[in-house]
């Protein structure tokens, strides 16, 4: 079987729907930003969403575990997102149990004040796991499953702020994978690195997408066209096009898509 | 206002097709050569060749450039990496002409049978491929594929007019041999024609029709031999 026959069987396999995003319109105070936004994401597999800043694209993936909860006046004003089934915004759901099962990692990286084992055991201690062997273990795995044991196993009392910025983005990530999410939500998460961070954390969104589906804002279109299964483009908070990665790469069908991608925009 | 990277995306293009203008020449100066019997034009020829090599080396370089500094995406991208692919059939091309011309002067034959034909043929897939290069037509490169048959069916009488030369006339198999080349040369020149198009195609679209069974030659020989004439 050719390279491309494995690919087109592995793409026919799975389309569960981890994400269901149906005609949702955004408004921060009454300023909409986002306009009857459809999409569906799929389970375990990388979904980028691009477009020029002020598109909506940051404030709908942080819909996606209600972050902009924290934000005064902000509310989706019509439609709904489903995660396996359940309306997330519908007032019965937990938010906290929410941001648990759709873990986020942002732009800049935020280790709390404390050293690398607290900060990846803190989502557990929140848990209240107070097991020491069981946390021992779940700061093991995570930190190997974010590609950061290796480096940090001798030191894992220090400070987290003694670690690099590639370093510290990894252990945000190890931190969201210690409570077992679904999905994680990734805000431009190499756009502080330098290349060659920028490269561990895309080699690592590739393995983790085995086990996690992953919604990824990016202004890298080259990032976006690496580690994506799919791609969606925003505009002044409407969803212009989404298809898989290589067809919006190789031949999108719409223009502002191509304009916007080919860096020949206005 | 064109941009730097329109610019840089149109001098490629213009490089291409004036390649493709110099293999067109190359091609008719070789015909002219052999059927005229006038060697001075097989040097002619030869010149052509060096130029379409350079304006490939250079073409090359342009691309190579252009990918690595703009990391180009969608049609720019199709534009690069088919330009770059259909210049290496341009050279294909000038190096057949080049064989033709060199053999012309090898050639004591003085009936070529269909090898006039098949010249005339060659040129005008040529052309037709670099127009549909220059305006898409999805429906012109297709005739392309379908006139590469008849150049095909040319070469296949060839081999037996050639064959019954031989037979009647042993002493002349080395001319003989030289004529068989220069039809087989007319027959790569038109399948390079039919890849350029091709490559046009995914340009244009993104569909990749290389090896696609509807326009595989046995298809298109089976759809042609159904449609009535």
């Amino acid at each position: 079987m050719t390279d491309l026959q494995k690919e087109k069987k592995k793409e026919k396999g799975s389309d569960k729907i981890a994400i269901n995003i149906q005609g949702v319109d955004f408004l921060y105070g009454e300023n909409q930003v986002l306009f009857d936004v459809n999409l569906d994401i799929l389970e375990k597999k990388v979904m980028a969403f691009i477009g020029p800043s002020g598109c909506g694209k940051s404030t709908l993936l942080r819909t996606l575990n209600r972050m902009n909860d924290l934000i005064e006046d902000s509310r989706i004003s019509k439609g709904k997102i489903l995660i396996q089934g359940t309306d997330i915004h519908d007032k019965s759901v937990d938010v906290i149990e929410l941001r648990k099962r759709v873990g986020m990692v942002f732009q800049k990286s935020n280790p709390f004040p404390k050293s690398i084992y607290q900060n990846v055991a803190y989502g557990l201690h929140i848990q209240g796991i107070k097991n020491k062997r069981v946390v021992d273990q779940k700061v093991e795995e995570s930190l190997t499953k974010a590609a950061l044991w290796e480096e940090v196993k001798d030191r894992l009392n220090e400070n987290a702020y003694g670690l690099s910025g590639g370093q510290q983005q990894r252990l945000c990530i190890a931190r969201t994978l210690a409570v077992e999410p679904e999905i994680i939500l990734m805000d431009e998460p190499c756009s502080a690195l330098d290349p060659v961070a920028t490269g561990r954390v895309e080699e690592l969104i590739l393995q983790l997408r085995e086990q996690y589906t992953i919604v990824v804002v990016t202004h890298n279109m080259q990032q976006a066209g690496r580690i994506s299964d799919e791609t969606a483009f925003f505009y002044l908070g409407k969803l212009i096009e989404h298809d898989k990665t290589k067809t919006i790469f190789l031949n999108p069908s719409k223009k502002q898509t191509e304009d916007y991608i080919s860096g020949k925009f206005g | 206002m064109t941009t730097y990277i329109e610019n840089n995306l149109e001098n490629i293009r213009s490089k291409f097709l004036l390649m493709g203008q110099f293999a067109t020449d190359s091609l008719q100066i070789a015909m002219e050569s052999l059927l005229e019997g006038d060697i001075q034009k097989a040097k002619i020829v030869r010149k052509k060749d060096e130029e379409i090599d350079n304006l490939e080396n250079e073409l090359s370089a342009s691309v190579t450039s252009h990918l690595s500094t703009h990391a180009p995406v969608a049609t720019d991208l199709r534009l690069l990496v088919s330009t770059m692919k259909a210049s290496h059939e341009i050279e294909r091309i000038g190096d057949e002409a080049k064989a033709i011309a060199r053999r012309s002067k090898n050639t004591a034959i003085h009936d070529f049978n269909k090898i006039p034909e098949m010249g005339e043929i060659a040129l005008d897939m040529i052309r037709d491929a670099l127009s549909v290069f220059a305006e898409f037509d999805e429906a012109k490169a297709k005739n392309i594929w379908t006139t590469d048959l008849e150049v095909d069916q040319l070469n296949s009488d060839n081999m037996s007019f050639c064959q019954d030369l031989v037979n009647q006339d042993p002493t002349s198999a080395s001319s003989i041999f030289e004529m068989l080349f220069i039809s087989k040369s007319l027959e790569r020149i038109a399948d390079h024609a039919v890849n350029i198009s091709k490559e046009v195609v995914f340009m244009a679209t993104s569909r990749d029709v290389r090896h696609a069974k509807e326009f595989k030659k046995s298809k298109l020989r089976k759809k042609s031999l159904n449609t009535p004439k």
